[in-house]
């Protein structure tokens, strides 16, 4: 276990320089709580991970965005973590991270305008719907209004 | 633990093939048991215990174990289509269902990743059910050699007497969850029990009533049906599997016998000739039936 923390902060720690080319920052306590934020959000969903996590993937997917700033970034990141694991779950894993990841950005940049709680408490909570009904992503008669 | 713990992340990182770095905690389960039924599988095949699960090279074995699998699955495919060849004239929904679920078994069934588990519905019961703990196509291999050997020892009776006892069961046996060989090898067995030939099983309500006076006289009951069960394999020249599966019968009749012969109705037991269909299971003769996943699922 201990193991597992020291490279998922190794990983987060590759991601920093990312961070600090949009202006953004995450210091040793940041990565350290991302860390335990992850595990905490893993077993609150009911999930189990084996590599570094998935909170690279969100770093890249959202360091670019109009909305990140510098002053919440660690938290920002820690919510989107968590809305990650949670939706994932209850999505039943239809989605791959990748969709999941792109789904969460385009709300988050557009309707949500930045706002973690917006992104989680309405969107997600109808991607995961349309997903566990069998949702075509291909039909657009069948997004609602999603996007 | 420790030692499965990198082998569990490779599997799950092979599941995921990318798409995802987490699964839900039961999928890990699924992948876990998997990896287990396989390394044990392959640990079985070298005569050696699960503690050189603590020393063996573990992805070498998982790799053995695999082709084992991959080997097992062609055979038991193969007891399959001769468990088709072989199928009893006589019609039963639940039998008929199930050999097709069984079919389907060989298109689902996942031995990479879930090999433990059983992805089909087996619902027809077996006069000697296999053990709760068999998994995955070990389960399904050992689920059809004990088809075979009871679609044998039907095949050793003329069907319209079979037909004739199933329909004392039930009048409309044929929709209805019952074993079509447990009461032809039972009443087999009742009639080698009177010394009489076990080719023909017919009993008459007269044979039922010897036998109760009988076996009452006798002290181990358990040592006559054996050698009731020798007399049938030797009458029917069965193979040493099928004189065993006959013995295991035998033995699995006493404590009903035992009880009917206490309440002085061995009906409860044998099938007379003149017995009444009653559409109910006959007491103390149900088998539970063996679902698979899916199970795991």
């Amino acid at each position: 276990m201990q193991a597992q923390t020291a490279a998922a902060l190794r990983e987060l720690r590759s991601c920093v320089p990312v961070c600090e080319r949009y202006g953004l920052s995450l210091s040793e306590t940041d990565l350290t709580e991302l860390v335990e934020s992850r595990r905490q959000a893993l077993a609150g969903s009911g999930r189990v991970e084996f590599g570094g996590g998935v909170l690279p993937k969100l770093i890249y997917a959202f360091c670019d965005s109009p909305y990140a700033e510098r002053e919440t970034w660690a938290e920002t990141l820690a919510e989107l973590q968590e809305a990650f694991y949670y939706f994932k779950s209850e999505a039943e894993d239809r989605f791959t991270d990748d969709e999941l990841i792109a789904f969460m950005v385009s709300v988050f940049n557009g309707r949500a305008q930045g706002s973690a709680e917006y992104l989680t408490g309405t969107s997600l909570e109808a991607l995961c719907r349309y997903a566990r009904q069998g949702w075509d992503a291909l039909d657009a008669g069948d997004s609602g209004d999603l996007f | 633990m420790e030692r499965l713990y990198p082998l569990l992340g490779a599997q799950t990182k092979k599941y995921l093939a990318g798409d995802s770095t987490s699964v839900t905690v039961e999928t890990a389960q699924e992948l876990l048991a998997s990896l287990l039924y396989t390394l044990r599988i392959a640990l079985a095949e070298a005569g050696r215990p699960d503690s050189a699960l603590l020393t063996a090279d573990l992805a070498e074995l998982l790799q053995r174990g695999q082709r084992i699998l991959q080997d097992r699955l062609t055979a038991a495919k193969r007891l399959w289509e001769q468990a088709c060849l072989t199928a009893p004239p006589i019609k039963n929904v639940f039998y008929e269902e199930t050999l097709k679920e069984l079919g389907a078994f060989f298109h689902r069934y996942d031995l990479w990743y879930f090999a433990h588990q059983i992805p089909c519905l087996i619902d027809y019961p077996l006069c000697v059910p296999v053990p709760d703990e068999a998994q995955g196509v070990s389960c399904v291999e050992q689920w059809l050699r004990r088809l075979l050997i009871e679609n044998w020892l039907l095949s050793r009776f003329p069907e319209q007497a079979v037909a004739g006892l199933l329909a004392g069961i039930s009048a409309d046996y044929q929709e209805y969850l019952l074993n079509l060989c447990e009461q032809p090898v039972v009443n087999a067995l009742g009639l080698a029990l009177l010394g009489k030939p076990a080719h023909m099983p017919e009993m008459s309500a007269g044979d039922c009533a010897r036998l109760q006076k009988e076996l009452c006289a006798r002290r181990d009951i358990a040592a006559e049906l054996d050698r009731a069960a020798a007399s049938v394999s030797s009458q029917f020249s069965a193979p040493e599997e099928a004189a065993d599966y006959l013995r295991a019968i035998a033995a699995g009749m006493r404590p009903h016998l035992l009880a009917a012969l206490s309440a002085g109705n061995l009906g409860g037991v044998f099938l007379a000739g003149n017995a009444q269909p009653s559409g109910f299971p006959r007491p103390g003769r149900a088998t539970a039936p063996r679902s698979g996943e899916t199970a795991s699922s």
